[in-house]
Order: structure tokens, then C-alpha cells, then sequence
């Protein structure tokens, strides 16, 4: 395979808080080749969108990357200098956020927002990147764009104001578009749409794409490779083919069984007993052992990094024989 | 049924209307409007609602009581009150305002750089509005006055050293909860630079109330105004002035009263006004 567009090697991000340092990302090795879709899911407080906040150096005040590279198209992003990152972003490096009311500016007509990419980066003028709206709204399928293109914000509905905020997106043809949640927020139907819209439009333009989402039937949907979070780690990796009718690590196994459309039918759908480590006082050994069905007495020892099981697969879990052969979702639930 | 329908089809133009009327039915607003209007009509037509000059003197002429010729009487050297109010008016009106844009227009760019960037800038301004806070208005701008100078340039020069603080204060908090605002963060991820961002996108959103506050501030400066030339430290000598005019008739509120009456009212009047549009402004662009 050639060189990947973005490769984040041992990414670790530490956040001040109130109750000390906290590590919000830990050690994340992430490949995402030119034009792949590659998915993140993990809950509320995995390290997620810090994450990808991190890629576009975008990071809070109060949070830092202490460790890491972030090669994107050859080069460490962090070794850039402010500029010239700056015009990266927006450019080949875009963003789409999770909540598009919140996302677009309320008081700024729509088709300014659009516009205003192209005209930064891409040195349009007014009447032409007006015509670069207009033609993305058609695209990401707003009907009636020049109308809608004077429109605020608020005046739209969810659905299309995602659609906007997809537009502003890949108003300049970005080479790698990071998703936070985009779809959370919209009610299914809707959901299903913008998916699609995405991937098509992603695949039009050749974009890599790395979708953080705490939804399983997303990712499904939409990605090739699933890498999952927890705590801040990955704890597994692989083609999303692979992880989710094999899971190798019982968190991943927990997270299907508590999906109704992954779960396999007729058993009962489980929740992972429970919740999420605290980052401030993390268990010892595997931050996933206090709730797994499986742990053995060494996984309150050391350290659990990914290990590579194949090509293409990776698991922190060192004990992942354990759940060969269980077809049973629900085994080792508490 | 009908209900629905008529909402369904006609929600843009309804939503417009519906806008209008939130504007036109502030009643505070529209009165406060209202009476600014007439002042500001009567003061800038002025040599048409009146043959005299408001500065030459007629000794021969002075104190006379209200007549068809000199509709509010004459003053001590002669002067036709009623000129010289509509004129006063003029400048009083005219320097508050231009006299609260300075200040409003330098508050707002060091609140945004103090709330945008925080860090040196932050404190070191900080400092200075703590500075300028310790001290009462009327203190403050008597004593720089004096250093500076009666007159027009030394007023307009003072409110605008004083009045800055206030409007940076309300702008820097402003932007310190609008800067952690997604479409703040999507600007940067859309690699937009500081500059652009800060007056694109966290200025227009912001500067609502400080053109709110800048209404009840005009009001403040315009009394600041008249006090300073009723101590003589205003506009000099034999422009009119409210303040000057009631300092000058005072001296005759027993036998005259009219004189030293009027431009108080006048102050009165156009203050309300101003207070009622500044009441009337935040409640429209505050909901």
C-alpha cells in the first residue's frame, strides 16, 4: 500500500482539569488511506472528538498533545507552523460538526457561510463563489438553492442545515474530512439521507474520511475500518466486516450486543455493565477489565497496548481466545 | 384547519410581520422614537423656527417676558431663549453622540481583543478598567477636564478616556462565552484567520448589547455635557448650551423662571427619550 494520507502515530493528549491531569488520549495509532472511510466509535468521554480536534490542532486551551505525530500527505502537522497549518484547514483538512445549529454562525446568511471557504482559500471572487454555493447546495441536495441561500440558519430545518454544514465542508475539496457525530442529532430517516449523501460524495471527490460516532449501525454503514475507543485507548482494530461478526476484544463485543440491528436475532439485547472509567482515577491493568465478563486475574497487571493479530487486525485484549467460537452475543455478560 | 393551512403557506411572510410588529409594538421604543424625533427635527431646523441668532445681544432688549416676538422671552443680554434653546439642542445632542462613538468604537476593539486572545492583553487592559472604575464618573471627567482644557475638544476627549471602560467590559464578556461557541471553533477548522473570525463572526454577534448600553450611555454623557457647562467647563462662553443656559438664568428663577427652566426641561425630555429607546432596543434584540 502506498503512504497513507493520514497516519496519527502514538497520539497522547493530556487535559488539565479541575481535578488534575487528565490523559484524554493515550498512545493512538491510526492509519486512514486515500479515500477510506475509516470509523471511531467509542462513548461519551472515550477521547472521540479530542481526538479529532487534536488532527486539526484545534485542541482547547487547556489541553495539549504531549507525545505523537500526525503525518498527513507526508507531512507532521504538528511541525508545522501556525499558517501554515491554518491553510490546511478548511482546505484539504475539513471538519463536519455534530450539531449544525450550534455549528453555523446564527446572524450569517447560509450562503455566505458557504462561500466564505472559497473565497479564503481558494481565491474565488464574490460572484464566483457564490456560484460555488449554489452549486454545492444543489449537491448536497437542498432544494430551490438560490432561494435557500439567503436563509439563516434557523430558518432551516435540522436535516438541511446539516446539509449546509456538509456543503461548507467540502466547499474547497478537501482530501480528508473528519465527522464528528454529523448524524446524531437527526432523526432517522434524515440520518439515513445525510449518510448517504456523505459517502457518495466523499467517493465523488476521492476524500479520506475518519467518522467519530458512538452509533455501531453507522459506522457499518458508512465505513471500511473501525477502530474502537475506550478510555482513551484503542482497543481494537480491523476491517468493520471482520470486528463486528468477530469482535476480539469483549468491549467491542459488549458494544454489538447492546445494538438492536448488529445484534444477532433472537437473543437478549445486554448493556455493558457498569460505566466508563473515570480518566482521573483509571483501574489498574486493562481500563476495561472492572466490567468485563472475561477478565482474568493478570488483567489488573500492567499495561495493554494494541497487539497486531493479522494484516489487518489489531486487539488490546491478551486474552481474545476466549471469545473464539461464542456466537452468543450475551455470553460473559454479567 | 384553517389555522393550519394559512401557517403552513404563508410562514415566510407571516414571520416577517410578525418581526415588524415586534418592533413597532415596544411601546417604549416607538414613544422614545417618537419624542427624539421632534428634538432632533426642532434642532436641526432651527434657523427656520427662528429669525434670531442665538448668540448676538441686545441689552436693550433683556428679560422680557413671553410675547409673539420672543415666543419664550429674552435672557439677561437680550438673547431670544427659544433660539437659543433650539440651538443649544443642537450641540448638546450632536456632541453626546459623536462624543459616545469614540468611546464605543475603542471599547469594542479592546474587548474584543482582551476576551479573543486573553493572556498580557487581558490583564494589562483589565487593569486600566479597574483603574478607571475606582473613581465616580463626575470626579474623573471634572478633574480631566480640567487638565485638558474647557471647552468641546477637552469634553469630547475626556468621556472618551472614561467611557471605553464600560464597553469594553460588556464586549470582553461577550466574547469570552461566544469564543467556545461551535461557529467560532468551525471558523478556525475551516481555517479562517483571527482577524477574519473576530469581526465576521464574533462581532456581530456580540456587539448587541454593547449598542444597547450605548443608548443609556448617550444619556449620561448628554447630562455630563450640561453639567460641564453649567460649571463653565463646556462649550465656552457664547454658544449656547442647556448647562450654560440654566447656570446663566438661575440667578433670576425667582422673577424669570422660564430661563433656567426650559433647557432643564429640555435636558429632562431628551434624556427620556433616549431612555426610553434604549429600554425599548433591548427588549426587541434581547428576546
Amino acid at each position: 500500500m502506498s503512504e497513507p494520507l493520514l497516519e496519527v502515530r502514538h497520539l497522547t493528549v493530556r487535559l488539565r482539569s479541575s481535578r488534575g491531569v487528565l490523559t484524554a488520549v493515550r498512545e493512538v495509532d491510526l492509519t486512514v488511506g486515500e479515500g477510506e472511510a475509516v470509523g471511531v466509535v467509542g462513548e461519551s468521554g472515550s477521547g472521540k472528538t479530542t481526538l479529532l480536534r487534536a488532527i486539526l490542532g484545534l485542541l482547547p486551551a487547556h489541553a495539549e498533545i504531549v507525545e505523537g505525530e500526525i503525518i498527513f500527505r507526508g507531512r507532521d502537522l504538528r511541525r508545522m507552523r501556525r499558517g501554515e497549518l491554518r491553510k490546511l484547514r478548511g482546505a484539504e483538512l475539513a471538519m463536519v460538526f455534530q450539531d449544525s445549529l450550534t455549528a453555523l454562525d446564527p446572524i450569517m446568511r447560509v450562503g455566505d457561510q458557504i462561500a466564505e471557504a472559497p473565497r479564503t482559500h481558494l481565491g474565488q471572487s464574490k460572484s464566483q463563489a457564490r456560484a460555488t454555493a449554489l452549486r454545492l447546495m444543489a449537491e448536497v441536495g437542498i432544494p430551490d438553492p438560490p432561494r435557500r441561500m439567503r436563509a439563516y440558519p434557523h430558518e432551516l430545518s435540522g436535516g438541511m442545515r446539516q446539509r449546509v454544514v456538509i456543503a461548507t465542508a467540502l466547499s474547497c475539496g478537501p482530501k480528508l474530512l473528519l465527522c464528528d457525530e454529523p448524524t446524531t442529532a437527526l432523526d432517522v430517516t434524515i440520518q439515513d439521507q445525510i449518510l448517504r449523501l456523505m459517502r457518495r460524495l466523499t467517493e465523488e471527490i476521492g476524500a479520506g474520511m475518519l467518522y467519530v460516532t458512538h452509533d455501531l449501525p453507522v459506522i457499518a454503514q458508512l465505513c471500511a475500518r473501525v477502530a474502537v475507543m475506550y478510555a482513551g485507548q484503542l482497543v481494537e482494530v480491523g476491517p468493520v466486516v471482520d470486528v463486528f461478526s468477530r469482535p476480539r476484544h469483549p468491549y467491542t463485543r459488549g458494544l454489538l450486543a447492546s445494538v438492536p440491528a448488529v445484534q444477532i436475532a433472537g437473543l437478549p439485547l445486554t448493556s455493558i455493565p457498569g460505566s466508563p472509567p473515570d480518566l482521573a482515577d483509571l483501574p489498574d491493568g486493562c481500563p476495561f477489565q472492572p466490567r468485563c465478563g472475561f477478565a482474568q486475574p493478570d488483567c489488573l497487571l500492567g499495561t495493554f497496548p494494541l497487539v497486531d493479530l493479522s494484516e489487518t487486525r489489531a486487539s488490546a485484549c491478551t486474552h481474545h481466545e476466549l471469545l473464539d467460537g461464542l456466537s452468543d452475543l450475551t455470553a460473559g455478560a454479567r | 384547519m384553517l389555522l393550519a393551512e394559512s401557517v403552513e403557506t404563508h410562514a415566510p411572510p407571516r414571520k416577517r410581520r410578525a418581526q415588524t410588529r415586534r418592533w413597532f409594538h415596544r411601546r417604549t421604543l416607538v414613544l422614545g422614537l417618537a419624542i427624539l424625533g421632534v428634538l432632533v427635527f426642532i434642532a436641526a431646523a432651527a434657523p427656520l423656527l427662528t429669525p434670531y441668532n442665538p448668540t448676538v445681544q441686545e441689552l436693550s432688549n433683556a428679560l422680557k417676558p413671553p410675547s409673539l416676538a420672543h415666543l419664550l422671552g429674552t435672557d439677561p443680554y437680550g438673547r431670544d431663549v427659544w433660539a437659543r434653546l433650539l440651538y443649544a439642542g443642537r450641540i448638546d445632542i450632536s456632541v453626546a453622540v459623536l462624543a459616545v462613538l469614540t468611546p464605543f468604537l475603542i471599547g469594542t476593539g479592546l474587548g474584543l481583543l482582551m476576551g479573543y486572545y486573553g493572556g498580557w492583553i487581558d490583564l494589562v487592559v483589565g487593569g486600566l478598567i479597574d483603574l478607571v472604575m475606582a473613581f465616580p464618573f463626575y470626579v474623573l471627567i471634572i478633574a480631566l477636564v480640567f487638565v485638558l482644557g474647557a471647552g468641546l475638544q477637552g469634553v469630547f476627549v475626556a468621556v472618551a478616556l472614561i467611557g471605553w471602560v464600560s464597553y469594553a467590559r460588556i464586549i470582553r464578556g461577550e466574547v469570552l462565552s461566544a469564543r467556545d461557541r461551535e461557529y467560532v471553533l468551525a471558523a478556525r477548522a475551516s481555517g479562517f484567520g483571527d482577524a477574519r473570525i473576530v469581526l465576521r463572526h464574533v462581532l456581530p454577534n456580540v456587539v448587541t448589547q454593547a449598542v444597547v448600553f450605548a443608548m443609556s450611555d448617550i444619556v449620561v454623557v448628554m447630562v455630563g455635557i450640561v453639567t460641564l457647562g453649567y460649571l463653565g467647563l463646556g462649550v465656552p462662553a457664547p454658544t449656547p448650551d442647556w448647562g450654560s443656559m440654566i447656570f446663566d438664568g438661575q440667578t433670576y428663577i425667582t422673577s424669570d423662571w422660564l430661563i433656567a427652566t426650559v433647557p432643564g426641561l429640555a435636558v429632562v425630555v431628551t434624556g427620556l427619550a433616549l431612555s426610553l429607546i434604549g429600554d425599548g432596543l433591548a427588549d426587541v434584540l434581547r428576546t
